[in-house]
């Protein structure tokens, strides 16, 4: 694939191929385009980036033919001690943790059209077709995602996580925040929210209890929508410096506040207003595989076209401590 | 979930023109269960009723693309992807299952629904019918299979 291609290029080139009936051109060309968008725009991709799998890579199962990946974690493991003199030390079975990464199928459905109703439109309804379904492809691997994050950080502010034990979720338009009192967007719950995942903590008392290296993440990627990050425009120059003035002027065209990267996407119905995720680099988060890289399949029969997106992917959060979730109001 | 196969569609499937759906669970569902959509949009299993559109599952609601959580949650969580397959008895199809109770199906049998198990049985005068037998017992491997051709759900009475 070509990615220095514009993407309106390679759109343009799609009825070119249809024209003169050149199928698989034109599925190329289309395949490129879907490729770029959900490399520019799915939230998934930007926090987990995809790694490209193979058949041969796959773990066959005993109880199923379907596509499965194990992974190997990284070992939870007790601390030294200081001890006196002829203390023998503790033993310790060396035993790992793995997960499992499973395979779906994300399908578009099939657009079809008789090729002369096409042409009666000004605009190119074929393509608005096709980037909506490219959208609809994006939501169809962000929405999981976000709930399985929701999952883990539970569905109440300030409280224990039912899977990690660990508080991953932050809601600071209520009092019982770690801050004391309701403050929404601010300078204090902004940077208290950055210390979700860096905070140490052991689990217990199912793991190694408090012999047990407390676990320690930091923060790599901090997500929200533009209408939340639009918040950051209205600190003043008293809290934050001559950064109020650098995003006064330009936007949010800073990509780093904080020391942390951020990314401000349009989408409000996957990403509430008030609500920000903070994840961990994506070597301590977990693996997202594509199988079948998305593919727009192109099909002409006689003067009837169709087309459909498909892809296999798999993903999982191995470590379910390096996801937190913060409502600022 | 299992590598047996408990349901084979012996004629009509894959087909672009048959009515199916993947959805997500309400209950555990196994290949060849009937079930039906739920106000929810899931699958659920019910009483056989001709006032539904009766499905049969092709897949285990533990198999792995079905949108189903981690093995073991508190380890890693698993991105639910993928959703459970069934395809309507109102299609033009042929079966065969193991999904059944019951130990007589001569070819030309009516068949419900076993309570809300999601098992097909022979049907009684007073039942909803959802498919009449084709074939008797078949055996395939260790697999014993009844073969039969779903209709739209009519009561026999």
């Amino acid at each position: 694939m070509n990615t220095n291609i514009p993407a309106k290029l390679i759109n343009d080139k799609f009825m070119e191929k249809i024209a003169s009936n050149d199928l698989n051109k034109a599925a190329e060309v289309a395949t490129d385009f879907t490729r770029l968008t959900l490399r520019e725009e799915g939230l998934l991709r930007k926090i987990l980036p995809p790694q490209t799998i193979t058949a041969a890579e796959l773990d066959k199962q005993l109880d199923t033919d379907e596509p499965v990946k194990i992974i190997d974690k990284e070992v939870s493991q007790p601390l030294s001690m200081s001890v006196g003199f002829a203390t023998l030390p503790k033993n310790r079975i060396m035993k790992g943790d793995r997960y499992r990464v499973d395979f779906a199928r994300i399908l578009s459905p099939s657009y079809f059209q008789d090729v002369r109703r096409l042409e009666q439109y000004d605009y190119d309804i074929r393509n608005v077709f096709k980037e909506n379904a490219i959208k609809d492809h994006m939501t169809a691997e962000d929405v999981p995602f976000f709930a399985a994050v929701d999952a883990i950080v539970g569905s109440t502010g300030n409280a224990a996580s039912s899977v990690t034990g660990k508080v991953q979720y932050y809601d600071f338009s209520t009092s019982n925040n770690p801050l004391g009192s309701a403050v929404n967007f601010d300078r204090n719950s902004i940077v208290e929210a950055t210390k979700i995942l860096s905070k140490g903590y052991t689990p217990g008392p199912n793991a190694l209890g408090k012999d047990s290296t407390p676990i320690r993440l930091n923060t790599d990627l901090i997500l929200m929508n533009a209408n939340t990050g639009r918040e950051y425009l209205k600190l003043q120059h008293s809290n934050i410096g001559d950064l109020s003035t650098d995003l006064f002027k330009n936007g949010l065209s800073a990509t780093t506040i904080l020391g942390h990267k951020h990314l401000f996407t349009m989408k409000d119905d996957v990403i509430p207003d008030g609500v920000a995720y903070y994840f961990a680099a994506p070597q301590f988060l977990g693996k997202f595989y594509e199988l079948e890289q998305p593919t727009m399949f192109v099909d002409r029969r006689a003067f009837m076209v169709e087309f459909f997106i498909y892809s296999s992917i798999g993903a999982s959060i191995g470590n379910p401590y390096g996801v937190a979730k913060v409502k600022f109001f | 979930m299992s590598l047996q196969v408990n349901v084979n569609i012996v004629k009509g499937w894959p087909s672009a023109s048959v009515v199916e759906k993947s959805l997500s669970a309400a209950v555990a569902v196994a290949q060849g269960d009937i079930v039906y959509i739920s106000s929810a949009g899931q699958w659920e299993k019910a009483t056989a009723s001709a006032a539904k559109e009766a499905f049969i599952i092709m897949a285990d609601s533990t198999d792995p693309s079905t949108g189903r959580t981690s093995t073991n949650p508190n380890s890693y969580t698993q991105i639910a992807y993928g959703a459970v397959h069934g395809l309507s008895l109102s299609n033009a199809l042929e079966i065969e299952t193991t999904r059944y109770t019951g130990s007589s199906f001569a070819p030309n049998t009516e068949l419900t629904l076993d309570g809300t198990t999601g098992a097909l049985k022979a049907a009684a005068s007073t039942n909803v019918v959802v498919g009449r037998c084709t074939t008797g017992f078949v055996q395939i491997g260790d697999r014993k299979y009844i073969t039969f051709a779903p209709c739209a759900p009519y009561a026999k009475a």
